[in-house]
């Protein structure tokens, strides 16, 4: 999984979310270091759609825009959950690797 | 947002096919609006880049097999029923007609032959380049609808989704009669000018030719001959059947009047105008039999097509003639006020009753909905109309 496909579905967590609303939050998961594009957000969004990771959650106007909400699956949760056990780990033993404590572990 | 940060929007969009547009361009829209700045005239450099590149992915991942792909253009076969969104989009989609692939094989015949054959290129061409805009057109119209029931109908016991295909009854398509009129006259002026060009200037023509030693005209070769005033005799001729035609449209004119002031309102009709390419056609007709007078004037042809347009020109254009003029005196309306269509000046002209009632015809097309879980696509059934029902 990327790190944008993983920030996506962390965006998904919560609650649904419509294409902006995921920008955002993206945004804030990231630091402000990851800014979607919509190019970027749809071919995200395509990919985790069609590997059943996330889905529709229907869609309302908004100041005569359309915005389609989309939520994390029972099984996007699940691979949201193992991709950050295995980020952890590897922190983990990149600690380890660079001299522990002085990371700020103890 | 302004209507031009709309319209720059919409023209990225279409790096996507038409299936994802078709489900996500408002979306889409909305969530560039909320990125772009404020007053922005147009999407940024960067936007536009990500879009061009993720619309080409989308493409690219929902394309068919190189084999599918092979069968489907080449051979005609149906693709499986996860493509056929694909398909859709490929019927849907502008230019099908030369996709179709038989109007550039045309193209490619007339430029062999040009190139191996002797005389004028662009006279050996122009036929096979008009039919070739002709048959992408035509293929372009019956070839969608009949791509449409072999390639996009869904079968018998699939869900009922908006966006099926399903076979219904749509209202019968009728050709404008202000459309038809217009562009028969025109047609008709011009390859009347063409052929009277052909049969004034023409040098050579089909005739006798004596064989030498042998008696003539007891004996002779079909070969080319002088034209001499062969021309002007023909032209005479023309003038002639003129007069014939002249008295046809006297007689469409006597009887017009009172049938299109009965017409009977047509409620399962759609009057519509053909669009551009029937124009296009109409113009490479047009341009193949000025192209073929023109090699007749300059004796690079026989004199032979030009006598036969005339024949059909000197016949038909004052009956057309007198149909254009009194639609326009109609104000090409039928009584009820719907526009009048052409089918209703022929039959009226060829039968000289009032036409029959137009009935629905059965044509593939999106079903538009509603959703109503658990529905599917039936199969024929013996009661049906002549289309298959489409609800549960």
């Amino acid at each position: 999984m990327t790190e944008q496909a993983y920030l996506v579905l962390l965006a998904l967590t919560d609650r649904p979310r419509h294409g902006y609303a995921i920008v955002q939050e993206v945004l804030a998961l990231s630091g402000g270091d990851v800014r979607l594009g919509a190019g970027t957000l749809y071919g995200l969004l395509d990919r985790l759609g069609s590997a059943g990771l996330i889905e529709d959650a229907g869609e309302e106007v908004v100041d005569g825009r359309l915005r389609r909400y989309y939520r994390q699956t029972p099984q996007g949760g699940a691979a949201a959950a193992s991709e950050t056990a295995r980020l952890a780990a590897l922190t983990r033993r990149a600690r380890r690797v660079l001299g522990g404590p002085a990371l700020g572990e103890a | 947002m302004t209507g031009s940060f709309e319209r720059s929007a919409r023209f990225w969009l279409r790096a996507y096919p038409p299936r994802w547009r078709r489900k996500h361009a408002e979306e889409a829209l909305g969530v560039l609006t909320d990125l772009a700045e404020p007053e922005a005239r147009r999407v940024g450099v960067r936007a536009a880049l990500g879009l061009l590149l993720a619309g080409w992915a989308v493409r690219w991942r929902g394309r068919p097999p190189l084999h599918r792909w092979l069968g489907y253009r080449a051979l005609g076969l149906r693709m499986p029923r996860e493509y056929r969104e694909w398909v859709a989009d490929d019927i849907e989609g502008h230019w099908y007609g030369l996709r179709q692939g038989n109007a550039l094989l045309m193209v490619a015949a007339g430029v062999v032959i040009a190139r191996s054959g002797e005389g004028s290129a662009a006279v050996v061409l122009a036929p096979w380049l008009s039919g070739a805009v002709v048959v992408a057109a035509v293929q372009g119209r019956r070839g969608r609808e009949m791509a449409r029931e072999k390639y996009l109908v869904a079968e018998p016991g699939e869900p009922l989704l908006p966006g099926t295909y399903v076979a219904m009854g749509v209202p019968r398509p009728r050709v404008a009669a202000r459309w038809a009129a217009s562009r028969l006259v025109g047609l008709l002026t011009v390859c009347g000018l063409a052929a009277t060009g052909a049969l004034l200037g023409a040098r050579v023509m089909v005739g006798a030719v004596p064989i030498a030693g042998k008696p003539y005209p007891a004996t002779f070769e079909v070969g080319v001959v002088p034209a001499g005033a062969t021309g002007l005799v023909l032209i005479g001729a023309a003038a002639a059947l003129a007069a014939v035609g002249t008295l046809l449209a006297a007689r469409v004119r006597r009887v017009i009047g009172g049938r299109t002031a009965r017409l009977p309102d047509q409620p399962d009709r759609e009057v519509r105008s053909p669009g551009w390419w029937a124009d296009v056609s109409l113009v490479a007709v047009a341009l193949a039999v000025s192209a073929d007078a023109w090699a007749e004037v300059a004796g690079r042809t026989p004199l032979l097509l030009g006598p036969a347009v005339a024949v059909v020109v000197a016949l038909a254009l004052p009956v057309a003639v007198v149909l254009l003029r009194h639609g326009g005196a109609l104000g090409w309306r039928a009584p009820g006020g719907a526009e009048l269509a052409w089918a209703d000046l022929r039959w009226v002209v060829r039968h000289d009753a009032a036409p029959p009632l137009d009935r629905p015809v059965g044509r593939v097309r999106r079903w538009d909905g509603p959703y109503v879980p658990g529905q599917v696509v039936l199969g024929p059934q013996r009661s049906d109309p002549p289309w298959p029902p489409v609800t549960a």
